[in-house]
């Protein structure tokens, strides 16, 4: 990766970031929400999930793991020390919090460059979108996908006996949980793009590829609009308008 | 119906019938019976052969998969099952004349002297015999078809000799096209039970068709009404399916996700009892038990098999022949001649086989007339209990589970005395008083049982909700049409059905589900008292309705009096009680946020935002 690269991505994530993950009003947030449980089965190709209650501030989602949960709050983020918390549960039991509290920076926020100007970094007209769909489609990778720092559930947390084991550890070496995210949002829509396994590895990462195709278009064409878009509506986020 | 190319595909165990269904979710299982299908169609010289299966045994599925394969072979599917408007012999006679007529048609040829013409029903010869075609064979659209359609069948009624001659030269006349006698397909009989009024009209029809090359889709019992000729013919059954098929059944159902479930495949397996609509269900039960309700394993095995017994088995609403089961059980086998010849206990017998609650394996050994069975899985326990059984340590805390939360009376959790034997007189009263607190929903958790049939375009299911309070339906039906508009564009059209004499609520029900659409959600409101026939008719005419998304509504206590009128439409369908006090977990935030949301898709005369808004009215002013 050249300097100029590691620059613009470092530009092009906060973008995606503020695309995709910041929905400012409440109203905003409760769509986003509502949207996003609305949208798991589609993606997951499993049964649809009754939604019980607002989807927002907090509520939680069950996943296609047999006996995995997740409950999110989201009710302290538009505080001004933000603070949110997902907490995943097995069998009704609670074994992690994965807490964001902005009053502790990371690394990656000392250095927070302001995403304006995305498009003076991929100054040639003639390649822009190609290169442009390629940085995000890389972004995408590592912010959602394949985050640096995360966890795999292990089949041995369910119980499964024997010759299952082997198996089912393959199929859940696709499931990813970046442990580094520091947008709620993101964190729950992470979620959303790993959960969902196909027969082989290869299959699994095939699909979770053209779901980030999906949206890597979606963002692109966001950038590239005129006047360029400041979010993308969380309808088109999820695949449902 | 749609399938998820790679997912799950769940459902109620209704029948597979297009491509689509076969490549993704069809088991091959039966290979003997598939080779003596095939051998049978292809020999010229065949007589009538009985195909003759259980409820849910998958025999549709297996027959739907053969004949699909042969699609292009002239042969003659009559649909005793979905045609017929009506139970008499003219009734079931039109509908063999009009398939027939229909197969003629396509093959070209004449039809003068065939001993019938178009003006013995009212057509005039211009009319062309494709109308008298479509006259017996498409659902009425509306009551003046519906009536024209009652005249024909009392011709057939008046004349049935003439038809079957009329028959047998239609007959000939696809002979002589197609250079051998055709395959007549009589798909449905097994919708008939030996004791239903319908059956006597259906019988002398399908005993006409004994000489000629036909194959009867049969349940069980009619091969024991000894006496008629067309169960003379010979027989091919199919019983239960080995767990493995099951499993394989499971593996397709759940796709890419089974091997996150495979630890249970065989535990289910062994509540199904072979048969496909109960593993199914029983899948299905888990499955929503395991992830809406987030139960651990052994709680939602548990209460997967206590739904799945409720909703099939007919427990609780007729005398339970616990002393013939018993006796079953110890045996292992059923004597033929119990169910042909036994003037005291057959009816008693044939019951059990017809509800499902014991499961042939197999025809008898040649030379012998016992029949192998055993006692359905999920109320064998009740039977005969035996006490220091070995079984496996996830049944025993399935069953200690079931018991501690009081879950079943039946199957598997009894009460017992001291000495561990069953309490009989408890279980008895348990089974005939009302349901447990778990059979009763508020609004909320009614919608989370249901939620996956009402929002799938991928599944068209029947769910019946029954009330004690009249009050509620109509706010109950605008949450659950609003909610699921919120899931998607669906449509409501609602049916008000009036049962009682001079009135014929099915006819009504079947034009109003002509066009069938899988974005629409059919509320069906059951009133007044409806007659055994009208729920007779329900219960034969109920494949009619298995690509249909309906959601009904009765009154509690007639659901109760209307059950034991269906042993087979049962089986479509699955069964709430709604509180009294349904509305008292919903909340006014939850539904501001669901109008909000669905504001930004439709616009403000949208059914879903219309719906939603009654319920906000509602729970704002109580009215």
């Amino acid at each position: 990766m050249t300097p100029e690269e590691r620059v613009r991505r470092c530009i092009l994530w906060n973008k995606i970031e503020r695309l995709l993950f910041s929905p400012a009003s409440v109203a905003d947030k409760m769509q986003w929400c509502h949207l996003y449980l609305m949208s798991l089965a589609k993606l997951w190709e499993t049964e649809p999930f009754a939604i019980q209650g607002p989807a927002f501030p907090r509520n939680s989602l069950n996943t296609p793991i047999p006996g995995f949960s997740i409950f999110y709050d989201l009710s302290r983020w538009d505080n001004i020390r933000q603070c949110s918390s997902l907490r995943m549960s097995f069998e009704g039991i609670e074994f992690a919090s994965h807490d964001i509290d902005h009053a502790y920076h990371d690394r990656n926020s000392l250095s927070d460059p302001h995403p304006t100007g995305v498009l003076s970094y991929y100054p040639r007209i003639a390649t822009r979108r190609d290169e442009l769909t390629y940085d995000i489609q890389w972004v995408l990778d590592r912010y959602l996908l394949h985050p640096c720092a995360h966890v795999h559930p292990l089949p041995e947390i369910a119980g499964y006996m024997g010759p299952i084991i082997e198996a089912l550890r393959d199929v859940l070496h696709e499931v990813r949980f970046g442990l580094g995210i520091t947008n709620p949002f993101a964190a729950l829509f992470q979620f959303r793009i790993n959960l969902p396994v196909r027969e082989t590895p290869e299959d699994t990462q095939t699909l979770k590829e053209t779901e980030r195709d999906r949206i890597a278009h979606l963002v692109c064409d966001a950038i590239l609009s005129s006047p360029p878009l400041q979010t993308i509506p969380p309808g088109r986020l999820f695949g449902i308008t | 119906m749609k399938r998820r190319p790679h997912g799950m595909n769940l459902d109620d165990g209704v029948e597979l019938l297009s491509a689509e269904d076969f490549d993704r979710l069809y088991v091959a299982a039966r290979p003997e019976e598939d080779r003596r299908i095939l051998e049978w169609l292809d020999d010229p010289e065949a007589g009538a052969m009985i195909l003759a299966g259980q409820i849910g045994m998958g025999k549709t599925t297996f027959l739907n998969k053969i004949l699909r394969n042969k699609s292009n072979y002239p042969m003659v599917r009559v649909e005793f099952d979905k045609t017929p408007q009506d139970e008499t012999q003219g009734a079931f006679l039109s509908i063999l004349f009009g398939s027939l007529l229909k197969e003629a048609l396509d093959l070209g040829g004449s039809f003068d002297g065939i001993g019938i013409t178009l003006p013995d029903f009212g057509l005039s010869g211009s009319d062309g015999w494709e109308v008298l075609r479509d006259l017996l064979l498409v659902a009425p659209t509306s009551i003046a078809k519906a009536h024209q359609v009652y005249t024909a069948y009392e011709v057939f009624n008046q004349n049935v000799r003439q038809v079957q001659r009329a028959c047998v030269e239609l007959i000939d006349l696809i002979k002589r096209k197609i250079g051998a006698l055709p395959p007549i397909i009589a798909e449905g009989v097994d919708k008939f039970a030996i004791s239903h009024a319908g059956y006597l009209g259906l019988a002398e029809v399908l005993d006409f068709l004994r000489e000629y090359k036909t194959l009867y889709e049969a349940n069980a019992i009619h091969l024991f009404d000894a006496g008629r000729r067309w169960v003379t013919s010979d027989k091919l059954f199919i019983g239960p399916l080995t767990d493995e098929t099951i499993v394989n059944m499971y593996e397709r159902r759940l796709g890419s996700y089974a091997p996150l479930y495979r630890d249970t495949f065989y535990l289910l397996a062994q509540y199904a009892g072979g048969n496909a609509r109960q593993a199914l269900r029983l899948l299905n039960s888990y499955y929503f038990q395991r992830i809406q309700r987030s139960n651990d394993r052994t709680a939602a095995l548990a209460m997967a098999t206590h739904r799945v017994m409720k909703d099939l088995l007919q427990l609780g609403f007729t005398k339970f022949p616990a002393n013939t089961l018993a006796v079953f059980k110890r045996d292992g086998y059923v004597e033929g001649s119990l169910l042909s010849e036994d003037i005291e206990h057959r009816q008693e017998a044939r019951d059990i086989l017809y509800r499902n609650w014991a499961f042939l394996r197999s025809d008898p050994v040649p030379g012998t007339t016992r029949w192998p069975l055993f006692i359905n899985p999920l109320v064998n326990e009740a039977i005969a209990w035996e006490k220091g059984t070995p079984e496996p340590p996830e049944l025993t805390a399935v069953r200690q589970w079931a018991k501690n939360h009081h879950i079943s009376p039946m199957g598997l959790s009894m009460p017992e005395d001291d000495e561990g034997r069953p309490r009989w007189k408890q279980i008895w009263e348990q089974l005939m008083s009302s349901e447990s607190s778990e059979d009763e929903l508020n609004i909320v958790r009614l919608l989370e049982e249901i939620a996956s049939s009402l929002f799938s375009v991928n599944r068209q299911d029947r769910i019946m909700v029954s009330y004690r309070n009249p009050q509620n339906l109509n706010i109950a039906l605008d949450y659950l049409i609003g909610k699921a508009s919120a899931y998607g564009p669906f449509l409501c059209h609602e049916i008000r059905l009036i049962g009682g004499g001079g009135n014929n609520p099915v006819a009504t029900l079947l034009a109003e589900v002509k066009e069938k659409d899988e974005a629409t959600i059919y509320g069906v409101f059951m009133e007044g008292e409806w007659t055994s026939d009208q729920l007779g008719a329900l219960e034969y005419l109920r494949d009619r309705f298995i690509d249909v998304q309906m959601l009904w509504f009765v009154e509690h206590n007639a659901l109760l009096r209307y059950l034991p009128h269906w042993p087979q439409f049962r089986q479509l369908l699955r069964f709430y009680v709604l509180e009294d006090d349904f509305l008292s977990t919903l909340t006014k935030e939850e539904i501001i946020e669901d109008l909000s949301v669905l504001s930004n898709f439709y616009g403000p005369d949208d059914i879903g935002l219309k719906r939603l808004g009654h319920v906000l009215h509602h729970l704002d002013h109580g009215d």
